[in-house]
């Protein structure tokens, strides 16, 4: 089988798939590659919220420009997402906490976003079944949340009523190029595609896609678990509530600030439409082990009650791990490569793949046409990470996914 | 308790008594586990308190079993779910007589069935039931489970069934069995010899159910149940030997009770997460865990036994379970030396049930037709309410397993954690992508295997704390 795009995708997870939704929306022709199925990675493994972080202002930037897409989005999408916008509360669980919850608030309003504080009486009136022992939070009402697992196929959907050839199943064996480096087309189990444009949104996978053009692509698995609880017939609570200690537990580098054990544990959580609690979160670096440990979830179980006593009577009906793409820096990398005319990178988004995944799309749409793109990528650029001189964990990841990989019969 | 437990038996059904009465009648320390509150399980299933007075005979040979077990000394942990477990022989427990984790030397799995369901249109309208549950109201509430009742199904239990709902005063509009048990059954008399308790109760329930003129009918099935908000009626039809019903032999049949008897699948997910080998026995209700002859699986120290290591009945279960409780305690030393005889003496009744049991499989293994009764809008996950045209739509998404069919559809996410529907998924799933159910695979199960409350998950003790659970 032989074939032309105009770009090829690597990648149908959320990212990936939201990509092929912007590109197939420019009228471009996209061949989406996913070696085994939609979200099948660390999307399937996401409990779907969309959140603001704001450890810097483009942080913030990018995740409100994403919000705003998502609300489009969750119109024009074909199948229902379970869009919603409750807002988020931040509870400061400590008096340790509350310097983090001011400064969220700060931060936020900084940028025109609206957050704002409340005491604990405040707190209490407004979601009264957080624990009355919470020394107050604070509340950001645009966040929002989906249900991730429904993103990606939907996304996809779109582009391939634009268009798009949606590849299940075909593996990526190597990307081929011209005299000049230019990328000129992809070779995978199915067959070669001929195109002047590709996009390596393969998530954990980045680093060996990236390996194929000779880039060091500093992507590793940090793990999550995720508790989901039965249906209530009610409300326990109407927003999402998260630890303020969650801040801490993201951290900025390897090595950061964590939580009691090795892995950064604090509660983020939200009833969804049906009445099940989801939440996560936990931070782990075990390499790509995803089974799911009755420790992690031991103590993300006894947060959850600390913050939300009442869910003391309530059941859990599942758990599961998942791992996520985690950068030196925690910030995504998308844009643009230098060394690789054609190729460009869409990776990267730790825990934050769902909430940036449309304004991932459209910042690489707007590379691929060769416009001005809507936020400046300089910050975002693989070239900031110096290829040479990664940290040790990183190394390991890139060289061990330099070897070619090999085609599965059947 | 001073000294710990040595072997945990799960399930306090016939295999789990009797395991736990041969392990600790040979000294070993015997806990025993189940999620009811009073022990039986399904077969042995005590009446309410309040109807303690009414006990049939089977209900008295349970009894009686049960007071042998606490004579020996086990330990009986009520009410408690073994929610997870580890392939370091972990289990984890929810309950109040219980610890929230234990890890003995052995562990006997006694985990039982769960019934077959089967999709077809209206089968999820409230009336439609499985024949377990009516037996369930009816052996421990002393309930009907409606007025006019419709068995359909297959197997010998059909037959029980219906004649204890006609002598509790039911009106059965008719039995349907699914095999062509007349044509089929001759060849295996054989197999019945011996087997006189069920010869009896067979001919028992025959004559009560002639006697009321209940219709009998062999090789019909049902096509679909009919109402609006309760079942008023089902439409049934004869079927080929494939169990495909024969087009032009529908017939309406009315009713407002559907007992749903289509065989049971063994509860192995305990197993599983143990780490026993599994083998796909579809004789034998599915997936099953390997066994030597002492019933211990592939994973050391955990032996299974009775109709959650392959549907073989009670009596099957009960030596088995003597067999596993010798063989658990010897391995722990207790009466090592006169293990073996104590077996070998075992054998001639593991041999006559497990005949019975062959016997049981060829007559009343519902054949392929019985998975093709759903219809596009038939919900196959009734949890999540998931259809068969989306299980179609997960596979044209790029689905081809049963694990990616779930995480597409969340079909088989739901409250029952997938006993209700995770068979029926992955017929739906064999069908529209032409595989076999061994290709289709099986969703790990992942604990909690059971819905199970935040703070016993927040209990777990630390030093166990390190296990990791898959």
């Amino acid at each position: 089988m032989s074939d032309t795009a105009d770009v090829v995708v690597i990648g149908g997870g959320v990212v990936g798939s939201a990509c092929a939704y912007f590109l197939s929306k420019a009228g471009l022709h996209v061949h989406l590659i996913e070696r085994d199925y939609f979200a099948s990675g660390t999307s399937r493994a996401s409990h779907g919220g969309l959140a603001l972080m704001h450890n810097t202002p483009l942080e913030l930037r990018l995740g409100l420009a994403s919000l705003q897409l998502w609300e489009n989005l969750s119109k024009e999408l074909p199948f229902d997402i379970e869009y919603e916008v409750p807002g988020q509360l931040t509870v400061a669980m400590t008096e340790d906490e509350l310097p983090a919850v001011y400064h969220q608030v700060e931060a936020m309003q900084a940028e025109g976003i609206e957050c704002h504080f409340l005491d604990r009486q405040a707190l209490l009136d407004f979601e009264p079944n957080v624990s009355p022992e919470a020394f107050g939070a604070s509340f950001s009402p645009l966040e929002a949340a989906v249900q991730a697992i429904y993103v990606a196929p939907a996304m996809a959907e779109v582009a391939r009523r634009g268009g798009a050839t949606l590849d299940c199943g075909a593996i990526v064996l190597r990307i081929d190029r011209e005299q000049d480096g230019r990328v000129s087309g992809v070779m995978t189990s199915r067959g070669f595609i001929s195109t002047r444009f590709v996009v390596n949104a393969a998530g954990l996978y980045s680093p060996q896609i990236g390996a194929m053009v000779g880039l060091r692509i500093p992507v590793i698995p940090r793990k999550g678990h995720v508790i989901v609880t039965e249906a209530l017939p009610y409300r326990l609570y109407r927003h999402k509530i998260q630890e303020a200690g969650l801040h801490k537990t993201h951290g900025s580098a390897f090595g950061a600030v964590t939580d009691r054990r090795q892995f950064g544990c604090a509660v983020t959580s939200e009833q969804k439409r049906e009445g099940n609690i989801i939440m996560g979160a936990t931070r782990e670096f075990v390499g790509f082990d995803k089974t799911t440990r009755i420790d992690v979830v031991a103590t993300l179980a006894a947060r959850a009650k600390r913050l939300v006593p009442k869910l003391a009577n309530v059941r859990v009906l599942r758990v599961w791990a998942g791992l996520r793409p985690h950068t030196p820096d925690h910030l995504p990398i998308i844009g643009p490569v230098q060394e690789v005319g054609g190729f460009f990178v869409a990776t990267g988004h730790e825990g934050l793949g769902t909430t940036l995944a449309p304004i991932t799309g459209k910042l690489i749409t707007e590379c691929v046409l060769g416009q001005q793109t809507s936020l400046s990528l300089e910050p975002l650029l693989l070239s900031r990470f110096p290829s040479d001189n990664l940290p040790d964990q990183f190394m390991e990841v890139v060289n061990e996914m330099s070897s070619p990989p090999v085609p599965t019969v059947g | 308790m001073t000294e710990p437990i040595e072997i945990v038996v799960v399930g306090a059904g016939p295999g789990g008594l009797s395991a736990a009465l041969a392990a600790a009648q040979a000294g070993a320390r015997v806990a025993l586990v189940d999620n009811n509150r009073q022990p039986g399980g399904q077969y042995f299933r005590q009446p309410a308190r309040e109807f303690r007075g009414a006990a049939s005979p089977h209900q008295r040979q349970g009894a009686d079993l049960w007071q042998r077990v606490q004579a020996a000394g086990v330990h009986w942990w009520a009410e408690t779910t073994a929610w997870g477990a580890a392939e370091t022989r972990v289990l984890t427990l929810a309950g109040n007589h219980a610890p929230s984790s234990i890890q003995p030397p052995a562990i006997i799995l006694a985990t039982g069935t769960y019934e077959r369901t089967v999709a077809f249109p209206g089968w999820t309208l409230p009336g439609v039931m499985t024949a377990g549950a009516a037996q369930t109201l009816l052996k421990e509430q002393h309930l009907l489970p409606g007025k006019k009742i419709l068995l359909v199904g297959t197997g010998p239990l059909q037959l029980v069934l219906a004649a204890e709902l006609v002598r509790a005063g039911a009106h059965v509009v008719a039995v349907l069995e699914g095999a062509p048990i007349f044509q089929k059954g001759a060849a295996h008399l054989g197999s019945l010899w011996g087997q006189w308790e069920r010869v009896v109760e067979g001919a028992s329930s025959w004559l009560t159910l002639a006697s009321h003129a209940v219709p009998y009918r062999t090789s019909w099935g049902i096509v679909a149940a009919n109402g609006n908000r309760q079942v008023a009626g089902a439409t049934i039809a004869r079927l080929d030997a494939a169990w495909q019903p024969v087009a032009g032999s529908e017939e309406q049949i009315a009713c407002d009770t559907i007992c749903l008897g289509y065989g049971f699948i063994p509860f192995t997910a305990l197993a599983q997460l143990l780490g026993a080998q599994m083998t796909w026995q579809p004789e034998l209700g599915g997936d099953v865990p390997t066994r030597d002859a002492n019933l211990q699986t592939s994973a050391p120290g955990v032996y299974a036994v009775g109709d959650g290591a392959g549907i073989g009945g009670a009596a099957l279960a009960q030596v088995e379970g003597e067999i596993a409780g010798i063989a658990a305690a010897a391995q722990l030393g207790h009466h090592a030396d006169t293990a073996a005889q104590k077996i070998q003496a075992l054998l001639p009744r593991l041999t006559r049930e497990r005949q019975f049991q062959k016997m049981y499989a060829a007559l009343f293994t519902p054949g392929a037709g019985l998975d093709t009764l759903a219809r596009d809008e038939t919900i196959l996950c009734r949890c999540e309410e998931i259809t068969q045209a989306d299980v179609r739509r997960a596979i044209a998404l790029g689905a081809n397993s049963a694990g990616e069919v779930k995480s597409i559809t969340r079909g088989g996410m739901g409250d029952c954690q997938g006993r209700m529907c995770s068979h029926l998924l992955a017929h739906a799933i064999a069908r529209e992508t032409q595989q076999t159910l061994a290709q289709v695979g099986r969703v790990r199960p992942r604990p909690p295997l059971f819905p199970t409350p935040i703070p016993v998950l927040g209990q777990v003790q630390a030093a166990r704390a390190e296990e990791s659970l898959r």
